[in-house]
């Protein structure tokens, strides 16, 4: 196992992956052979897709936030 | 009134048509409604200044969206710059040091669990959406100021790196911070509370 990335150091590279560095072939034995840094690397794909997604709901502009926006507008 | 296909609606009605997409936008990429307020404000009235040049090669709602994007890139850029740049010194190495045991495993209870059936779908409702909110509000300004940018936004690393004022190596400190903190954080306050 030595010649592998611990899972500290796999975490990082999970992080990395997600900004666009690949997975050399180490890191993919690291994950064969581990199931919770494969469950770590499914949770920050979630995260992703999940966050790209969160304006969709949430509340929205208060009355006088609105009634302030339209004065702005008309001034 | 001359046909108005290729160009922009009556601003008096933007606050009613859109004035709620904008402002979820700018909250959820800000999370202060303050803020948010103002920056959907500012994109308002500066599209009211560049209604001439909206073409309607994209919907109305898209072309305000974009220069409220530029609004809130401004206001993180402005943001990072106030901030202190700083990595350590606040306790965090030693928090992120917690995460694992001195030979690089996982410790225990730090480990990700199980997140059960099927994360994806779960993460579609709307509870999930308020318990990442709530995370996301957890976490330091520039941890969250620099995960907006790259995952919300999808702003590529370099881009994003430039925005924020900070070296690539250190961006990438901020996003694992970012992705470990809100993993721990949704699955102790939104996955295990189902867990068996
Ligand atoms: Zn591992």
């Amino acid at each position: 196992m030595s010649v592998l990335p611990d899972c500290r150091d796999m975490s990082r590279r999970l992080s990395a992956e997600r900004d666009g560095r690949r997975l050399d072939w180490r890191a993919h034995v690291h994950l064969w052979l581990c199931d919770v840094c494969r469950r770590a690397r499914a949770q920050f794909a979630v995260l992703g897709a999940a966050v790209s997604r969160l304006p969709e709901s949430g509340p929205g502009l208060s009355d006088a936030a609105k009634e302030r926006l339209r004065r702005a507008l008309d001034g | 009134m001359a046909p108005a296909e290729k160009s922009a609606s009556d601003p008096a009605g933007w606050v009613t048509a859109y004035g709620d997409r904008l402002f979820r936008y700018a909250l959820s990429r800000i999370r202060d409604e303050r803020a948010a307020e103002d920056l959907v404000q500012d994109a308002l009235v500066a599209a009211l200044g560049a209604r001439a040049r909206f073409e309607g090669r994209s919907t109305e709602l898209t072309w305000l969206i974009g220069i409220l994007r530029n609004k809130i890139f401004e206001h993180l850029r402005r943001q990072a710059r106030e901030s202190t740049l700083s990595l350590g010194g606040d306790g965090e190495d030693e928090r992120e040091n917690a995460w694992f045991e001195a030979d690089g495993h996982w410790r225990g209870s730090d480990a990700p669990a199980d997140w059960g059936g099927e994360p994806h779908a779960r993460a579609e409702s709307d509870e999930f959406a308020a318990a990442l909110r709530g995370c996301l509000d957890a976490l330091t300004p520039n941890v969250a100021r620099a995960f907006v940018l790259r995952e919300m936004e999808g702003v590529e690393h370099g881009e994003c790196a430039q925005t924020l004022g900070v070296p690539p190596g250190h961006l990438a400190v901020l996003l694992y911070r970012a992705r470990m903190r809100l993993r721990r954080c949704l699955e102790k306050g939104y996955f295990a509370p189902e867990a068996a």
